[in-house]
């Protein structure tokens, strides 16, 4: 009990250290959260304080519109609670920071938490209705149920193992590759058997690259040629799980902008072959989004969601100088929570996104 | 996705037509406006707040043109400043400077750097195959590394265009292979070296002092940052790093096929004064463009993309070809011949989607009417209706009139379709012959109408694609020819008859955004909505 206690205690720690890590670099004179930081560093909070946190969180791309929410929000309570002193004014405005994601991550939560109760009385009945939803009704827009920290499928009829599957999308360039990589290092740490498809058949070099990640962490991968079907490959990769009886299935898909009607119907279809293949998968759709990304992020995620359901944001290149601002816009207009950051190149660097240590790692002064 | 400039400032001056000058309020009202669609469209904070006050002091005091209302004035302003930033023609006469800086003792060595996934080896592949449709002879080199298979993608690349790659595997250092491969492309007399580069972040240290080194060791002619179209605030500070490190002389903004509006373009480009030479347009080797100031400009402020959807209208219509079909459409002699050519003619631009698109003015009837369209029903009912006038004879074409039971019941069998989907086509078309010979004789026929047809004939009751300017067929395609306004069309979409435009939204000049000509509810008119798919 007490070790569990402390294994998780160290994962929290390894989770903030890593943030911590990540968000360093931005911190100095050029990183604009640091001045954030900075900013609150004044006596009195004056109309030209908040039109200079105006400024940094438009720079942090965070977005005219959720920046004008957060500056009323925090300017309204800063009147209620009577203050001018910038202490106060910065406890507060942190707190408006950290509810905007957070709310969406405790409701994903909660609905876990519901299930869970609801398995608990029925199984049956709810396990019918839980694989209903997810076939007919998965509602678009808003993300449904995230899994529980162990991913684990109900198994088929015949008690035969069913994989839990992952498919990975985004646009071009915003590096799913490496992120299934992590994705799939993170999961085999847990001591789950993974597998992955290269379901990415159109740009040069993409099974190769994902090939060469499988060879480096002893995964298997699955692939055909290159302008094979997609499909296809999803398909042969779930399959291949099942008889081999891994847990976990990453897919791996081209990069599309989310405007290419024809690529979204592609990815559509892969969607509906993974169902063939298992009902109910995927059961996890996660949209690769890079930190340097600007307004257009939100039309990303609207049109990803739109056409697959997104259940979680996958939050990259955050080792750079650029924030990711756009996963709160994301997170305030579009309901989806951020699930993971990806804070370099190495598998490693790689970790549960977690609003508090973020937002907090972003006030930290030199 | 968001409400363009256009929209917003009309709503900020419907009040204020008619007079002569633009008050120092107004302007200031105006400005707030701007500011938030530059910010929307991911300009750079500063450069947006300085690109306001230049504005404001252009504006201030300025005649209002009496072809325009006060909204317009102002975005003309504002387009005529945000294309000068972007690089065009400045008031000194100096012309766009979007082409490459070639060396005179070959080869010419082109370097591409920028940050992670944005674009790097894809576009090395695209100047490649530009450059020789210019008769140069590429080489490729591949200098990352890093990233796993980044080598095989370029081989790949370049096995696909057939040009010579030049790599060394992942073990020798990049400056190294640099050299070595301009010393064989000066033995095999390659006239272009093109060096890709891995991706960096600017605060790499190292790979930062890597990119100084291979510039010191192979002195390019042009360096290139490439610089993803989809990236927000951050862009500058990567190119001002870049800039300060290795010196760049040139941008490439990639995946502009999205809807990014660009503004990181913008604002690279103001930071660092470096010209943008190229823009990605799509994944295929062919999707490289030649850089135009005044269409990212007017893609800022959501005034859609029309110099580009005339230029795919020019290179998909034949002008001998129009003036022939506009004869005949004014002497009712239009038949299903020309008809399948237009249809086809239209869908050589493009999927409707993409056309749609670069239209200006994204309205709520645009945005509807791109909804509808945008649908793999639209596209399969222009299909279907192709399939149906296929499946009749020559003669049949010709003269729609003569096709009886009989022989609707032959087409409906040839096509797949039903004999109700026949009668269908034949009445529409009916219409529409009747509708052209009308409007051609306001003024030729135009894409307006011809859109509006075939979203008819596509969709179903789709409002038309009106008023789009410098669309006219018949004398030339850059030439202004305003819309003749379809007597018919009030009655067919829907019978609510249009209201008078608003001041506000009066026609503007040069190619402006052009009102979009209110309509009916999609699925209101006289024709049937898209068939559903049965299931």
């Amino acid at each position: 009990m007490f070790k569990f206690f402390r294994r998780k205690k160290e994962a929290e720690e390894v989770i903030e250290e890593k943030t911590e890590q990540a968000l360093e670099k931005s911190r100095g004179e050029s990183g604009i959260f640091g001045q954030i930081g900075k900013l609150f560093e004044v006596d009195d909070i004056t109309d030209e304080f908040w039109e200079n946190l105006e400024r940094l969180l438009l720079q942090a791309d965070i977005g005219i519109n959720l920046t004008d929410k957060l500056i009323e929000n925090s300017q309204r309570r800063t009147l209620d609670e009577r203050t001018r002193r910038s202490r106060d004014v910065e406890v507060i405005f942190r707190r408006e920071m950290i509810r905007t994601l957070a709310e969406v991550q405790n409701k994903a939560q909660a609905a876990v938490d519901a299930l869970h109760r609801k398995e608990a009385s029925d199984r049956e009945w709810d396990r019918k209705q839980q694989e209903k939803q997810q076939l007919k009704n998965r509602p678009k827009g808003t993300p449904p149920p995230p899994p529980a920290a162990i991913p684990k499928v109900t198994p088929g009829a015949e008690g035969e193992k069913r994989p839990y599957v992952i498919m990975v999308v985004g646009v071009n360039g915003s590096g799913k590759t490496t992120s299934i990589a992590k994705l799939a290092a993170y999961y085999q740490s847990g001591g789950a058997s993974v597998v992955l498809g290269a379901a990415d058949t159109f740009r040069a070099g993409a099974i190769d690259q994902l090939k060469l990640w499988g060879q480096r962490l002893n995964v298997p991968v699955v692939a055909r040629n290159y302008e094979s079907d997609p499909a296809a490959v999803a398909f042969d990769t779930v399959k291949y799980a099942q008889e081999n009886g891994a847990d976990i299935v990453i897919i791996d898909t081209a990069g599309r902008l989310q405007t290419n009607f024809n690529l979204i119907a592609e990815m559509q279809k892969i969607e509906r072959t993974i169902e063939k293949a298992q009902v109910g998968a995927p059961n996890e759709i996660l949209l690769v989004l890079e930190a340097v990304t600007g307004q257009n992020g939100l039309s990303q995620a609207k049109h990803f969601t739109n056409a697959v359901g997104i259940d979680g944001i996958v939050l990259t290149k955050l080792d750079g100088t650029a924030k990711g601002g756009i996963a709160f816009a994301i997170a305030n207009d579009l309901k989806i929570p951020v699930k993971y950051i990806g804070t370099g190149e190495k598998v490693v660097d790689f970790a549960e996104f977690d609003p508090e240590a973020y937002v907090n790692a972003l006030f930290v002064r030199n | 996705m968001f409400e363009t400039l256009s929209e917003r400032l009309e709503g900020t001056f419907r009040s204020l037509t008619g007079r002569g000058k633009l008050s120092e309020d107004d302007i200031r009202k105006a400005m707030v406006e701007v500011r938030r669609a530059l910010l929307e469209a991911d300009v750079n904070t500063i450069v947006a707040e300085e690109f306001v006050k230049d504005v404001t002091e252009a504006a201030l005091g300025s005649k209002i043109l009496t072809s325009l209302t006060p909204g317009q004035q102002v975005i003309k302003i504002v387009n005529d400043k945000l294309t000068e930033l972007l690089g065009g023609e400045t008031e000194e006469g100096e012309g766009v400077d979007n082409e490459l800086n070639l060396s005179k003792t070959p080869p010419t060595v082109i370097m591409l750097v920028g940050l992670q996934g944005s674009g790097k080896t894809t576009t090395v592949g695209k100047l490649a195959l530009a450059l020789r449709q210019k008769k140069h002879r590429p080489l490729l080199v591949a200098g990352d590394i890093y990233r796993p298979a980044a080598v095989e993608q370029l081989q790949t690349l370049g096995r696909q265009l057939d040009i010579p790659v030049y790599s060394e595997g992942t073990s020798v250092a990049p400056p190294v292979i640099a050299q070595h491969a301009i010393a064989q492309a000066k033995k095999n007399n390659n006239s272009v070296v093109i060096v890709d580069t891995a991706g960096r972040l600017q605060i790499d240290e190292p790979l930062m002092e890597e990119l100084q080194r291979i510039k010191a060791d192979i002195n390019p002619n042009e360096i290139l940052l490439v610089v993803d179209a989809m990236s927000g605030q951050e862009s500058v500070n990567v190119a001002m790093e870049f800039n300060r490190r290795i010196g760049i002389t040139g941008l490439i903004i990639t995946k502009m096929d999205g809807d990014a509006r660009g503004g990181s373009a913008l604002s690279v480009r103001a930071v660092t004064g470096v010209p943008i030479k190229f823009m990605g347009i799509g994944e295929k080797l062919d999707a490289l463009e030649t850089f135009y100031p005044d269409r990212i400009a007017q893609r800022i402020l959501g005034m859609g993309d029309i110099l580009s959807l005339i230029e795919r209208a020019q290179a998909a219509y034949d002008e001998e070809e129009a003036k022939k079909l506009q004869d005949k459409m004014r002497k009712g002699k239009f038949d299903l011949e020309d008809f399948l050519n237009q249809m086809r003619n239209l869908r050589k631009m493009g999927p409707l989607s993409g056309i749609l698109g670069m239209l200006p003015g994204m309205g709520k009837q645009m945005k509807e009417m791109r909804n509808a369209l945008n649908t793999p029903e639209a596209e399969a009912q222009l299909r279907r209706t192709e399939a149906i006038v296929l499946s009749m004879t020559k003669k049949e074409r010709q003269d729609p009139d003569i096709i009886n039971a009989s022989r609707r019941r032959r087409i409906a069998a040839g096509s797949g379709t039903g004999v109700a989907d026949v009668n269908e086509l034949l009445q529409q078309f009916r219409q529409m012959r009747q509708m052209m010979q009308m409007a051609s004789k306001g003024g030729g026929m135009n894409m307006a109408n011809m859109g509006s047809m075939l979203g008819q004939m596509g969709g179903g009751g789709m409002p038309g694609m009106g008023g789009m300017p410098g669309m006219g067929m018949g004398g030339g395609a850059r030439k202004q020819t305003q819309a003749p306004r379809d007597p018919l069309a009030d009655f067919k979409r829907g019978g609510a008859p249009r209201p008078a435009a608003p001041n506000g939204a009066a026609r503007p000049a040069n190619g402006g955004p052009a009102p979009v000509r209110s309509a009916g509810a999609p699925g209101a008119g006289v024709n049937r909505p898209p068939k559903k798919k049965k299931k």
